[in-house]
């Protein structure tokens, strides 16, 4: 604002300056007049010098200009008539004239002046408020939307700081946003801040207001005027706005409606910004809150129906168990037995889940034969699940850092998974291969594959393929395979294979160390 | 047998006590049953158990102290039975000298397999067995002299070392350090990989199918086992 000062009044000593070159081309124009037309009355062209400064620069260098064409009109023409009686109350009247003319066109041209620079601000007011509604309306972050509109606000009024609190949810104001400096020196904000939204009006202080540093150091601090805004919306309290500016005089009153209509739109914009955040929270509950009673369903129905049918098998035992046959008996025995280790792998994979979910799964890890491994899984599956199972590994010998149970855990729940939507008799493939040290594995089945659509969502957790409903499992062994992996710093993901089925590949991260080592034992041994 | 083998059964679950009680009686054993680390070491000094399978979480004293505790005073066979995902404990319980684990819930069939031979070694020990006929494969500790399918197979040093360790200790699981101590010194306990790499060498000798091998067992997470009766 000090830098506005300094060159507002440069600017008048220019309009002197040129207010005086004015007149001496006036002179000028008389004496040529006078030369070509005779004697005519040259004190009109001096008056059209005095309008066209009072247009040009307004009225204190009219006035000026007046004095000095009265003077100019006396020293280069009157006098050389000798006339100087006559003139002198001629020269008052002329004077007088002159004055009048400078006054009246003067108070004109500095209104049409002052309406051409009030109609550009509020065009560049009306600028920046449509600027600031489009970035409201637009669902960007709030906190950047402020700083955004507080610098704009300061530049477009020329002020030395603009700052927004807000109420918190525990009544407290807190700067969120701000531009430029707030000496809040001995004052105490809280309280003043508090007071703003008590009254609900705009509350002026006379304060110490540190210009910003682009003002330059010949400004050095001054004091100003700080103009505090209640930000409300509807009935609801938002926050204060506070604007400063380094000055002797206020804000005009109507730069003062100006930043109220700020301040009103800012007050809306938060608001809906804030309902927004609101809005997009309790979708996000809501969402968790029905995952969480998909996950009940699903849980509760893969817990009861295997407790069914063990209460049934043991009841029916206990009442009937003399008079049924050897073969009856141990068909219900056997349901216990399998529904047990159904409701057993149910609950393991519920733990594993939580302590996936929990960040609790610490994978022990140690070095493993990533070739035994697929082996084991095989050699133990082989005749549990209706399809052959191939494996296929080099003669290398592929270490890896993992832990070996939950690599084996891993492995089981790929090739039960591949089993259950395979048909019989077809094949799994099973195969590790190392590259760049990291070793892949690759469960292949001949299966129906699945949709690219649901290539990552099948690691959700309860997450059944279309038309998998009412496929046998939880849902949830690919989830708990991705957490195993992802703990060992490993991916999971299905690849896109040319061939029918679906392919799941599980990358473990190897060592440097790892090949070095095995390729040095190798040497050693051999 | 004349008289059937005396089991002490250490958990603190009434409901696995009794099952396990009708089991195991059914199966021809005495049956103790101790619900508490004090009391099995009260009963053992007591009633001269021949086998003890001890559940790893005990209220008061643990299960790995009371293996400890048993080890310090008796070579009875342990089994250890813990719940799925405390490997860690595991390990620890076979490090401290128990012959092997169960990870329960387990069936009664595979718990009568585990006790049968855990009582076979137990009166085997002292034996001046130094020929292991585990069918295809004959081992002559002593001749240093293994044989596949009547073929003899030439071993290094180390990976006749690593086999001994093995077949002398057979149905037992042996956890990676113990075998990394015995075979290569205290100072490679921690070094699994050689061991991995060894392991993959010795069944290349001395498996009929190294890829599904049937005498060097893995026990995921554990260590190996020398199966005889493959």
């Amino acid at each position: 604002m000090a830098r506005f000062w300094m060159s507002a009044r440069r600017v008048h000593w220019a309009a002197y300056a040129g207010s005086l070159l004015v007149i001496l081309l006036a002179s000028v124009g008389a004496g040529v007049a006078r030369r070509l037309l005779g004697d005519i009355n040259i004190s009109l062209i001096y008056l059209i010098g005095v309008v066209w400064v009072a247009t040009l620069w307004g009225m204190g260098p009219a006035l000026f200009a007046s004095g000095v064409a009265v003077l100019a009109l006396d020293l280069f023409f009157l006098d050389s008539f000798g006339a100087r009686a006559i003139a002198f109350t001629d020269d008052w009247l002329t004077l007088l004239l002159f004055l009048l003319m400078a006054i009246l066109t003067g108070r004109l041209a500095s209104r049409a002046r002052e309406r051409a620079i009030e109609s550009r601000r509020r065009e560049r007011a009306t600028a920046v408020l449509y600027d600031l509604s489009t970035a409201l309306l637009g669902d960007s972050d709030l906190d950047a939307i402020l700083s955004h509109l507080t610098a704009r606000v300061a530049e477009t009024f020329g002020l030395t700081a603009c700052h927004i609190a807000l109420l918190g949810d525990d009544r407290q104001l807190r700067v969120v946003a701000g531009y430029g400096p707030w000496d809040m020196g001995a004052m105490a904000p809280q309280t003043l801040l508090q007071r703003v939204l008590r009254e609900g009006r705009v509350i002026a202080f006379r304060e110490t207001v540190v210009p910003s540093a682009e003002a330059g150091d010949s400004a050095g601090s001054g004091s100003g005027i700080a103009l505090y805004l209640p930000l409300t919306a509807g009935l609801a309290d938002i926050g204060v706005m506070r604007v400063a500016r380094v000055a002797n005089d206020g804000f005009r009153p109507d730069e003062e409606q100006m930043i109220a209509t700020f301040a009103r739109q800012a007050a809306l914009g938060i608001e809906k910004a804030r309902l927004s955040e609101q809005a997009r929270r309790a979708s996000a509950l809501e969402e968790a809150d029905r995952a969480k009673t998909a996950v009940l369903a699903a849980v509760s129905h893969d817990l009861r129906s295997p407790l069914a049918t063990i209460k049934t098998a043991a009841t029916g035992l206990l009442n009937f168990g003399a008079s049924l046959e050897e073969t009856q008996s141990r068909e219900l025995l056997r349901a216990i037995d399998g529904e047990t280790d159904r409701l057993t792998r149910l609950v393991a994979n519920l733990l594993d889940l939580s302590r996936i979910q929990g960040g609790a799964l610490h994978p022990r890890k140690d070095w493993v034969d990533v070739g035994e491994s697929l082996q084991a899984v095989a050699d133990r599956l082989d005749g549990r699940v209706q399809q052959h199972i191939e494996v296929s590994v080099g003669d290398e010998l592929l270490l890896v850092q993992a832990d070996s149970v939950r690599l084996d855990q891993v492995l089981t729940n790929l090739v039960e998974n591949a089993a259950t939507y395979a048909p019989p008799d077809s094949t799994i493939y099973l195969s590790a291969e190392q590259v760049d040290g990291s070793v892949t594995i690759r469960v292949r089945d001949e299966g129906p594959g699945i949709p690219p659509s649901d290539r990552e969502r099948v690691f959700e957790p309860f997450y059944r393929g279309a038309g998998r409903e009412r496929a046998p499992g939880s849902g949830l062994g690919l989830a708990i395979c991705r957490g195993i992996v992802e703990a060992h710093g490993g991916t999971i993901r299905v690849e896109p294979t040319e061939l029918p089925g679906t392919c799941l590949a599980v990358t473990l991260p190897g060592s440097a160390e790892s090949e070095s080592v095995g390729k040095r034992m190798q040497e050693a041994v051999s | 047998m004349t008289r059937g083998a005396r089991i002490l059964v250490v958990d603190d679950e009434p409901q696995i006590l009794r099952s396990l009680r009708t089991s195991l009686t059914a199966g021809g054993y005495e049956v103790q049953t101790a619900a508490s680390g004090e009391e099995s070491l009260r009963l053992l000094e007591a009633r001269l158990p021949d086998l003890v399978l001890l559940d790893l979480m005990l209220p008061g004293i643990s299960g790995l102290d009371v293996c400890r505790a048993i080890r310090a005073r008796s070579s009875v066979p342990i089994i250890v039975l813990s719940a799925r995902g405390e490997e860690r404990d595991k390990v620890a319980a076979l490090d401290l000298g128990a012959d092997d684990y169960l990870t329960k819930p387990f069936g009664i069939d595979e718990l009568l397999a585990r006790i049968r031979a855990a009582l076979r070694r137990a009166a085997g020990i002292g034996g001046p067995a130094t020929v292991i006929d585990a069918g295809d494969l004959c081992v002559d500790v002593d001749r240093r002299q293994v044989t596949l399918n009547g073929v003899e197979v030439k071993l290094t040093a180390t990976q006749f070392d690593l086999l001994k360790v093995l077949v002398v200790n057979a149905g037992r699981v042996l956890t990676h350090s113990y075998l990394l101590r015995s075979v290569w010194g205290p100072e490679y306990e921690h070094d699994t990989q050689v061991l991995r790499v060894f392991i993959a060498q010795l069944r290349r000798k001395v498996e009929a199918d190294p890829a599904h091998p049937r005498h060097i067992v893995t026990e995921s997470g554990v260590g190996y086992r020398f199966r005889l009766d493959a």
